[in-house]
């Protein structure tokens, strides 16, 4: 918290230091004795800019209101709290149980100050501020309400700070130094709470609680689990569950940021750094196609946590519990060195340069048709595109993206991204998912589509397997013979769907699977076209991706020339590709593996490349919604690993088709000629053309139902499913 | 015109980058509108591949995979693709006749200027 202007304030020397010990029996400190309500306004201060740069949005320029803070006059709409106003005018209001995207509780009293002509301090997170209001922030009264209010809430809480987890970031610690008293008066026994057990995730240490009440209304209102709860009354009172129950929300995680104090802090990460200790890298999460911006907290070669960071327009500022915790998934099973299988089944270790001699030399031997190259969930696009290239040079056509099925339409932008932005969706008011299950493929995205049914009131429906749902969700059906219904008109929903004002279809890439993908794809475009979900100032048709890098495998092109090339294949190359499906591969066929982990694709593989993981490398992602960004190397490669495209660079050269890029930079200037979105960093690049410029499917529907297109939200990709942490969690949390 | 369904024989890829706004790219948005249908329907395996960025010139890019082992990507009339539409499809003729000039990939990646002019 950003406290530092009021604690250099009160660190500064006071010239009226009358220190007369004898007399100082109640009040701890000497100059709040006579805490009289202040008068004058102090025209000392400088000027003040709104805090971390928040700017007001005015819905209606008549209802502006103007407040003093400090004596400084500022504007803000009607209906904002004194505390809101207060950080408008640039001063950090001290607070517990205030938090910005949750409910105001007002039950910590910390936020207290001064108004004029009110009797007694009041809690500014819950007072609505009124036109020429004369808020004072820095008065002996407030400090004397602040240092009150602190000796009460240090009063039951334990000395245990050194041993603490929060030490260093912890609210309370921070704002008993700033606004505290120097010394307790406080004789009796603490108290004491027995612990809860919330799962494999959270680490509770119920004595630490100050009752803030955050975690419940996050988990109540963001999370839309009804598991936490407030017990008893007075100083009886806890926070639990009631009966003894797991927390079971895939962003139980975030209870961890927003706990102010350390009763709930990481179970995995407990005991094990230090927050001053680490070093932070602000990067990007690639567990799902969401994107979510992430810091890595990293402690020499070691990732010790994950934390999120702001972003408005993609995850807010929370994280899924998969994002969170992954991270020991980076230390486990990770490939280290080049490696070749021998005769006897087992490999053995190679020096690169004997690696490279060896595929390049097998990759001469087949046919061009016969080489397939498949890139995997957590690609990035440098390496994509280096995998095309080499694949295309060497005369093969046969290059994709595990996820994006065996004939993906990558023509048209608009056919694969979310159209709306995950930020847009909150202006949805009619939702109709499509064989997606929101809630396990991108929790993010379901966090978004939950606070769009809070806020307005949404109407939610879906076709597909029946499942849960945190917020009330009407089933249509479970198959494509229901959108054929609704699209033809001939569905209840139709109507629902046509008085909607914004209305927002949201398909899920599941469907890229099925063998009448383009049939239901045309079928949702027409129920699209029905319901005037695509307009110039509304583009309603979204598809919710699976994994990081399918966004701009399709961006970069990466589409087979044959959907069946695997059963003729004879070289393989998996570029981290472990969910494919290499029943029907050829026996004879040479298959090299270049990844990270041990995983799934190694079983089969005759070469291994170690390569680095999204923590290691600098890498282009593209999610859900068409938005570019970047991650950042935040600790070392281990081993003999190397970059993906470094890997294929070097491949191509011994095989002699020198791709024409040595740097990330170079590499990063041909794909400006592929897909020049790709570098518009931080950017979204909406996409014009609509699917009504396709040709007419000639495909029909068949009547297979929808399947389930994420089994286990906890382990989908080689990280995740060498993770102990997700490994428990898919114990624990996922059993019926 | 008889060049439409022989794309597929001679290319492997189509490119199309583009501005979603630009009054440069206002043509390419157009040619785009009235030919990709037609186009796709007579060429159904062909990725035509439409790349919106903001601010950037109209580009248009073809992949040969006919003449391997020297497949090559040749950039088509990367700076007047704009200028008209006649023009362009008079280019794509062009591009679909002419494959037999076996360029180098890297050379012609770096040369494209004097190759498309």
């Amino acid at each position: 918290m950003g406290l530092g202007l009021l604690a250099s304030r009160l660190i500064r020397p006071q010239k009226t230091a009358a220190r007369n010990l004898l007399l100082r029996s109640i009040v701890t400190k000497p100059e709040l004795q006579s805490a009289e309500p202040a008068t004058t306004p102090q025209p000392d201060l400088p000027p003040r800019t709104p805090l971390a740069g928040a700017r007001v949005h005015f819905p209606n320029p008549d209802d502006a209101i103007e407040v003093f803070v400090d004596g400084y006059p500022v504007k803000i709409p009607k209906g904002m709290t004194v505390l809101q106003a207060c950080e408008v005018a640039g001063v950090d209001i001290p607070r517990f149980c205030y938090h910005s995207r949750l409910s105001i509780a007002g039950n910590c009293r910390m936020c207290l100050v001064e108004v004029e002509k009110s009797p007694k301090p009041v809690a500014s997170c819950a007072m609505p501020a009124l036109p020429g209001m004369k808020i004072k922030t820095d008065t002996p009264v407030a400090k004397k309400a602040r240092e009150g209010v602190m000796e009460f809430l240090l009063m039951n809480h334990p000395l245990d700070c050194p041993i603490c987890d929060q030490g260093g970031e912890c609210d309370l610690q921070d704002q008993s130094m700033a606004f505290g008293s120097d010394r307790g008066r406080f004789t009796e026994v603490k108290r004491s709470v027995v612990d809860k057990n919330l799962g494999p995730l959270v680490k509770t240490v119920m004595t630490r609680c100050i009752q803030c009440t955050r975690c419940v209304r996050f988990a109540t209102e963001v999370a839309g689990v009804q598991d936490l709860g407030m017990l008893g009354r007075g100083s009886g009172e806890e926070i639990g569950t009631y009966v003894e129950k797991l927390m079971t929300s895939e962003l139980s995680g975030n209870v961890i940021d927003i706990c102010p104090v350390g009763a709930l802090t990481s179970k995995p990460f407990a005991f094990k750094a230090r927050n001053w200790e680490l070093k932070g890298t602000e990067t990007i999460d690639v567990t799902d196609a969401v994107g979510s911006n992430i810091r890595i907290d990293s402690r020499g070669p070691e990732v010790m946590r994950i934390t999120p960071r702001l972003n408005e327009d993609i995850n807010e500022e929370w994280i899924s519990d998969k994002t969170r915790f992954c991270y020991d998934g980076l230390k486990r099973q990770r490939l280290n060195d080049p490696m070749i299988r021998g005769a006897d089944g087992r490999f053995k270790a190679v020096s690169w340069h004997d690696v490279l001699a060896v595929v390049a030399e097998i990759a001469h031997q087949v046919k061009p048709e016969e080489m397939v190259g498949i890139a995997g969930k957590l690609s990035d696009a440098e390496s994509m595109m280096a995998l095309k290239d080499f694949l295309n040079k060497m005369g093969s056509n046969n290059v994709w993206c595990e996820g994006n099925g065996p004939s993906p339409n990558a023509d048209l932008r608009s056919g694969y991204i979310m159209n709306t932005g995950i930020n847009g969706l909150e202006n949805a008011d009619v939702f109709l998912l499509v064989g997606t299950q929101p809630r396990v493929e991108a929790a993010m995205v379901n966090a978004r589509i939950r606070k769009t049914v809070r806020g307005s009131n949404a109407k939610v429906a879906y076709v597909g397997p029946p499942t849960e749902f945190n917020y009330d969700c009407e089933h249509l059906g479970t198959g494509p013979e229901t959108l054929t219904e609704i699209a033809e008109g001939r569905h209840s929903f139709c109507s629902t769907l046509s008085n909607a004002k914004n209305p927002a279809i949201i398909v899920g890439a599941g469907l890229f699977e099925r063998s009448d993908k383009d049939a239901i794809f045309s079928a949702v475009e027409a129920i699209a076209k029905n319901g005037n979900v695509v307009r110039p100032d509304w583009n309603g048709f979204n598809v919710l991706l699976l994994n990081a890098a399918q966004a701009a495998a399709l961006d970069l092109g990466l589409v087979p020339e044959s959907s069946q090339s695997i059963e003729s294949a004879k070289f393989v190359y998996l570029m981290g590709a472990d969910d494919v499906d290499l029943e029907k591969l050829p026996n004879d066929a040479f298959v090299v593996y270049q990844g990270h982990h041990g995983d799934r694709g190694v079983y089969r593989a005759n070469v291994v490349l170690p390569a680095s993981a999204f923590s290691e490398k600098e890498g282009t992602y593209e999610n859900t919604e068409g938005c570019t960004q970047q991650t950042l190397p935040a600790v070392p490669t281990v081993g003999d690993a190397r970059d993906d495209w470094k890997i294929i660079r070097a491949l191509s050269e011994v095989a002699g088709v020198k791709l024409p890029y040595d740097t990330v930079g170079a590499i990063r200037s041909r794909i400006k000629t592929v897909a020049p979105n790709l570098l518009s960093v931080e950017e979204r690049e909406p996409a014009t053309f609509w699917a009504s410029l396709k040709p007419d499917a000639t495909q029909k529907v068949s009547s297979t139902p929808f399947k389930v297109a994420i089994e286990n939200f906890y382990m989908t990709d080689s990280i995740t499913r060498a993770s102990k942490i997700m490994a428990q969690c898919s114990a624990l949390l996922l059993k019926k | 015109m008889a060049w439409r369904g022989h794309l597929s024989k001679n290319l492997k890829e189509l490119r199309i980058l583009l501005c979603q706004s630009s009054p440069s790219s206002s043509s390419t948005r157009t040619f785009i509108e009235k030919n990709y249908k037609d186009l796709k329907t007579l060429n159904p395996k062909l990725p035509i591949l439409i790349r919106e960025c903001n601010g950037i010139e109209p580009q248009l890019w073809a992949r040969y995979g006919i003449c391997f082992p020297h497949s090559f990507i040749f950039p088509i009339f990367p700076c007047h693709f704009t200028v008209s539409v006649k023009f362009s499809l008079e280019m794509l003729d062009f591009a679909c006749a002419d494959v037999s000039q076996a360029f180098d990939w890297f050379m012609v990646d770096l040369g494209f200027v004097e190759v498309a002019n």
